[in-house]
């Protein structure tokens, strides 16, 4: 007699995810943290071999070098502290442009919902890359906001907002922005209405009810949706290179020009396999407490 | 006014504190066009406990709601304790309502629920705690207070949000279908608890039911309402023996029903024809003219069922079809001459008289004057 084994079909239907994210997933992040202690090499690929074969013994040729020369050098670590402070903010400006867009939709009448919701995910019809130029024609100095700034008499020359820190978080806010309004309005719309209405009956005024009810119990979709724009928001490579100044360089840009103009892939691997830990521990923390919440809204 | 307390360690500090009467006057409400109250008005005095009864879509739960401020009437006025709250919203109100559901929060522990509506008014920290403390124990659930509410039983949950209520010391408690999510034991014993505790604190209750039994049991005054209006409303014993129309007669309890036409009216004695031929003498019904159309109402236990005539006032043949035993009562149904089906309880004494009458049998019904109630509508 063998194992109790789960039949076939439910093999294949545990084999599918589970072949898929070793391939795709764990397969590329292996050959990342094999680059991040590889070493450059002028030769293609640009590095020596992990491995090598001589005289009848494999020896590995492994270096901490890179991770702890980019773990220490000022120039990524700033780099890093620039798109965490970035990713910050715009997460912030997220929640609090998104929260009460979510709420508002929640709060429509059910057949307007749907047309909310699909106003909200509507700008993915159209291509990443060309929403951000089209801010970029939006920004510049002679572009509209420019034109209309000058009209109505508030400056008196352009002001350059293209190029800057501001237009980063501009583009950064308004792309992700959907991202947190989804699972926050999926939390929202699921609060019991008669959770504040007895709110109100004993005597909660409307914004004490808000914040102490329906905050509180809207906490897991604000952890979702802050999660879902801050992780890539560190990451982000093209807008901060189309509309952000070069002074400000971020993380996600730093990598770029280390992997493809300085064709120095140990120290883009290290890059990443760093931002990567910095992020994962932080989100396996929140991950253990995020039940609890998600235990308080669902009854 | 002070509290009638009968419990000493009832604290004399709160919001509310004195109970208060209720005046709706003339209320209607309308939901997208469709008319759910018309021009309701009932007087609810202080301390008395009324039960709104009536089926579903009858309008009990909004009119509920009106008063605690959660839906706005159209017209009319909301009235507490002399002072008018029409335009005011539910937390200027001194009433509190105990969801059918309990909506209680459920992030918050039964201790924190309870003393929610103390924090949002601003109570003080030392006085929240006493009055937690006496909540809990006037719903005898002392000890949990720390619990969430989905680590509760259906019937403790019950009683946080009752507790979650009566905190607040409100002028005026509105319970929506307080035993609607219990199973019938505890339903039993949540209703005399219920009974207990309005006699405790002395608060005005409004209890808004479906279930007769409910409302008979537990309320000073019924108001049974119908289709938007409240169609009678007096003491359970009123509704029950004097019901102002074949609706109310239908709704509270058992009932059979003759429908005809005055025959020989005239003060203290009325015959009635039925429409299926039947003649009914019953008593009292003054001043209604011969010929005008009404309704005699017998409640079954009024019914007597014999092998013999037994001399009464109004006597009918007919063949026992079917026995129904409930333990405490047997219900049985007799088709009478002319082919009507009449409903009759049976006693103990008709039970134990003799040999038991089995179905098939032919039989006698009756029931002597005072029986019948005249309906004119």
């Amino acid at each position: 007699m063998t194992a109790r084994r789960l039949p076939g079909r439910q093999q294949l239907a545990v084999a599918i995810p589970l072949g898929w994210l070793l391939l795709c997933v764990a397969v590329p992040m292996l050959l990342v943290l094999g680059l991040a202690f590889g070493e450059v090499a002028d030769r293609i690929p640009p590095i020596e071999p992990l491995l090598s074969l001589a005289g009848g013994r494999i020896t590995a040729h492994l270096t901490l070098h890179n991770l702890l020369g980019v773990a220490s050098d000022p120039l990524y670590t700033s780099a890093f502290g620039n798109a965490l402070l970035n990713a910050l903010e715009a997460t912030a400006l997220c929640a609090l442009i998104g929260y009460p867009i979510a709420y508002s939709i929640a709060l429509a009448p059910e057949r307007q919902r749907r047309i909310y919701v699909l106003l909200a995910v509507l700008p993915f019809w159209t291509s990443f890359l060309m929403r951000t130029y089209a801010w970029m024609g939006l920004i510049r100095d002679s572009g509209p906001l420019n034109h209309l700034l000058l009209a109505l008499g508030i400056v008196d020359r352009p002001v350059p907002v293209l190029y800057s820190p501001a237009a980063v978080l501009l583009v950064m806010v308004y792309s992700y922005v959907p991202f947190f309004i989804l699972p926050m309005y999926a939390v929202l719309e699921r609060l019991p209405r008669d959770l504040l209405e007895a709110a109100s009956d004993l005597g909660a005024r409307p914004f004490y009810a808000f914040r102490t009810v329906t905050l509180p119990m809207s906490m897991p979709g604000l952890l979702a949706g802050s999660v879902l724009v801050f992780v890539p928001a560190v990451g982000e490579y093209i807008i901060p290179d189309l509309v952000g100044n070069t002074d400000t360089i971020m993380i996600g840009g730093v990598l770029w020009a280390e992997f493809f103009q300085n064709r120095d892939w140990p120290a883009a691997a290290s890059i990443a396999f760093l931002t990567m830990a910095v992020l994962v521990v932080p989100l396996l923390l929140l991950r253990r407490f995020l039940p609890a919440f998600r235990r308080g809204a669902a009854s | 006014m002070t509290l009638s307390t009968t419990d000493d360690r009832t604290p004399r500090v709160g919001q509310g504190g004195a109970a208060a009467g209720v005046a709706v006057n003339a209320v209607s409400k309308a939901f997208g066009g469709a008319p759910v109250l018309r021009e309701v008005s009932l007087t609810i005095e202080r301390g008395e406990f009324v039960a709104l009864l009536g089926g579903s879509g009858c309008g009990k739960t909004t009119l509920l709601r009106i008063i605690a401020g959660l839906e706005i009437a159209d017209v009319g006025t909301v009235v507490i304790g002399g002072a008018d709250v029409t335009g005011l919203p539910p937390y200027e109100r001194p009433v509190n309502m105990m969801f059918q559901s309990y909506a209680l929060f459920p992030h918050l522990t039964v201790a924190d629920n309870i003393e929610y509506g103390l924090r949002a008014a601003g109570v003080e920290r030392a006085e929240r705690t006493s009055l937690v403390v006496w909540a809990l124990r006037l719903v005898r659930l002392e000890g949990l207070g720390r619990r969430k509410p989905d680590q509760l039983s259906g019937g403790q949950r019950q009683r946080v949000a009752l507790a979650r209520c009566l905190v607040k010391r409100p002028s005026v408690l509105l319970l929506d279908e307080p035993m609607a999510a219990l199973d019938r034991g505890l339903r039993d014993e949540m209703q005399r608890e219920l009974v207990r505790i309005q006699r405790d604190v002395g608060t005005t209750f409004v209890l808004v039911t479906h279930d007769q039994d409910e409302a008979m049991s537990m309320a000073d005054r019924i108001a049974v309402m119908d289709a938007g209006r409240i169609v009678q409303c007096g003491p359970p014993r009123v509704i029950y023996d004097q019901p102002a129309s074949c609706f109310v007669a239908r709704f509270v309890g058992r009932v059979n029903l003759f429908a005809g036409r005055v025959a020989a009216g005239r003060p203290g004695a009325t015959e009635i024809a039925t429409d299926d031929g039947l003649t009914i003498r019953a008593r009292g019904q003054a001043a209604l003219g011969a010929g005008s159309s009404c309704t005699a109402a017998v409640r079954p236990e009024k019914l007597l069922v014999s092998r013999l005539p037994a001399g009464l006032a109004n006597e009918y043949h007919g063949k026992l079809e079917d026995l129904a035993y409930f333990g405490d009562v047997t219900r049985a149904s007799i088709r009478i001459a002319g082919g009507r089906v009449v409903e009759a309880t049976l006693g103990q004494l008709e039970r134990s008289s003799g040999a038991p009458l089995a179905v098939g049998e032919a039989v006698v019904v009756g029931f002597d004057e005072a029986a019948p109630v005249v309906l004119t509508a």
